[in-house]
């Protein structure tokens, strides 16, 4: 009960603050649109520990800004773990600043700061039925040769619709305060974008590392938290270009206690996948085998993320649950707030 | 019009050079108009230009009407942009005026934009160009004189 008054109470403080991120953004006369495809939003660093992600390859590519992920077991058996987890690229969000798109494009300290994302989850685990799970995790792309902000031809269309049609600033009536206008060529623009993104072959490589905590009795006090896991990792992914197919593949290390009766023990080992991903327009299928030898066992899984409201992806997965030792059917939402896939 | 919208030029110093920059990878293009008051008193156009601040973020134009010629003219700009990196929707906007290589004037706003895949933002301003008056001037020494 505890447990999931904290839940409820982690999910209305997310709330409270998308509901300021909204208002922030009304003021521009728009949504949150903004500018990464959200048909390929990484997985949550800080899921990925927990084991609550749908899958365990994770993608390499570029970070979105904020993602809500919400594991639930509303649609599912009991036997899933709720959970909920935030994960923020604070460059921006800190106060972050770039001098021009060159500078993004020719600083590398710079380009890596804007792709750093901090990860953050806490699920209700079943495994430690009294205690509550909490975990923290980091995420660098270190590159992703298809990131939009490269896309010259995109940057060429931007800057020749800022260049037509400008009104005629007449003589002592200046417009002082700004106006925001919507533009279907830019929105078009865009979408021409996306189609080259498609179609473009490419690759991206992340690393990271995560930390995980059991909260003893779901306490938050610093001495009932003890730290149970680490893991760190490598990503990549490579898109064909063709068909919408990408590979994705994951080298990690894990680093897990054992808690028991005569006393705790150590694991560790290298957990390493590959899958395959297609990526449509409303639908992302996958497939992935993994080798865990941390529990000395190959597994596999499958994925599906449907697009059916503006920001909101659904998920589900059929996989391994390694707490139970049991495949299982794992539902989930993601809430992207760096790009609505249908926008008004 | 407040005094910060005034720009003192030299008229015997060289070309006035307009720069616009702009910071945080937002993209923008402005056009700048130079206007003159006629003997009816309305203002008629004498140059405009634009700058698109592109992938670098400054872009500038050197001013075809000589310094002693545009005593009294009024320099308007409507500026549009929009923002191109996520969460990157904030931006310094500055507007430089430049003689022989010393900055005359410069005024700088903060501005939310608008994210590129929806749409742009449009705003402006104006400043009046005044000779600048010389020590050495028969009209300063007169004002001094009228102070003593």
């Amino acid at each position: 009960m505890e447990r999931s008054r904290n839940i409820i109470l982690y999910i209305l403080c997310i709330l409270l603050s998308l509901i300021g991120s909204a208002q922030e953004d009304s003021k521009t006369g728009n949504e949150a649109h903004k500018f990464k495809l959200d048909y390929n939003v990484p997985e949550s660093p800080a899921f990925s520990i927990l084991d609550a992600n749908p899958t365990t390859v994770m993608r390499g590519n570029a970070a979105q800004e904020v993602v809500i992920s919400l594991a639930s077991s509303i649609f599912s058996n009991n036997a899933i773990s709720p959970g909920l987890a935030v994960d923020v690229n604070p460059f921006f969000v800190l106060g972050g600043r770039l001098q021009s798109i060159n500078e993004y494009k020719n600083n590398f300290g710079k380009r890596i700061l804007a792709n750093t994302q901090f990860s953050f989850a806490t699920v209700d685990s079943k495994k430690f039925p009294n205690d509550l799970l909490i975990s923290s995790g980091i995420r660098i792309t270190l590159f992703d040769t298809k990131d939009m902000i490269f896309d010259q031809e995109l940057s060429n269309s931007i800057d020749t619709e800022l260049g037509n049609n400008i009104p005629r600033p007449n003589p002592n009536n200046p417009i002082v305060e700004t106006q925001y206008v919507d533009n279907p060529t830019l929105e078009e623009a865009y979408k021409n974008a996306k189609k080259r993104y498609l179609s473009k072959r490419g690759g991206s490589l992340s690393l990271g590392y995560a930390i995980a905590g059991r909260a003893l009795n779901s306490s938050y006090k610093t001495d009932s938290i003890t730290t149970y896991r680490h893991q760190a990792w490598l990503s990549g992914q490579y898109d064909f270009g063709k068909n919408k197919m990408s590979i994705n593949g994951m080298f990690m290390y894990r680093l897990e206690k054992n808690y028991e009766e005569e006393g705790d023990s150590f694991n560790n080992g290298i957990i390493s996948g590959l899958a395959l991903k297609h990526y449509g327009e409303k639908l992302i299928f996958s497939g992935e085998i993994i080798y865990d030898d941390v529990h000395k066992e190959i597994g596999f899984g499958a994925y599906i993320e449907a697009y059916l409201l503006p920001n909101i992806s659904i998920y589900a997965s059929y996989s391994k649950d390694e707490n139970l030792n049991q495949y299982y059917f794992k539902p989930g939402v993601k809430y992207n707030f760096s790009e609505s896939k249908n926008k008004k | 019009m407040p005094i910060s919208n005034y720009c003192l030029i030299d008229p015997q110093g060289g070309a006035i050079k307009v720069e616009l920059t702009i910071n945080n990878g937002i993209r923008s293009g402005a056009l700048f108009i130079l206007w003159k008051k006629d003997s009816n008193d309305k203002w008629t156009e004498k140059e405009s230009f634009k700058l698109i601040t592109g992938n670098d973020g400054i872009e500038k134009h050197i001013l075809l009407e000589k310094p002693a010629e545009i005593e009294n003219d009024l320099l308007t700009w409507n500026i549009k942009a929009c923002a191109q990196i996520n969460d990157a929707n904030h931006g310094e906007f500055s507007i430089t005026i430049y003689q022989d290589g010393s900055k005359l004037w410069s005024k700088t706003s903060r501005r939310k934009v608008n994210y590129c895949n929806t749409g742009h933002s449009i705003f402006g301003n104006q400043v009046f160009f005044k000779h600048l008056v010389s020590p050495q001037s028969l009209n300063l020494k007169l004002w001094k004189e009228v102070e003593i």
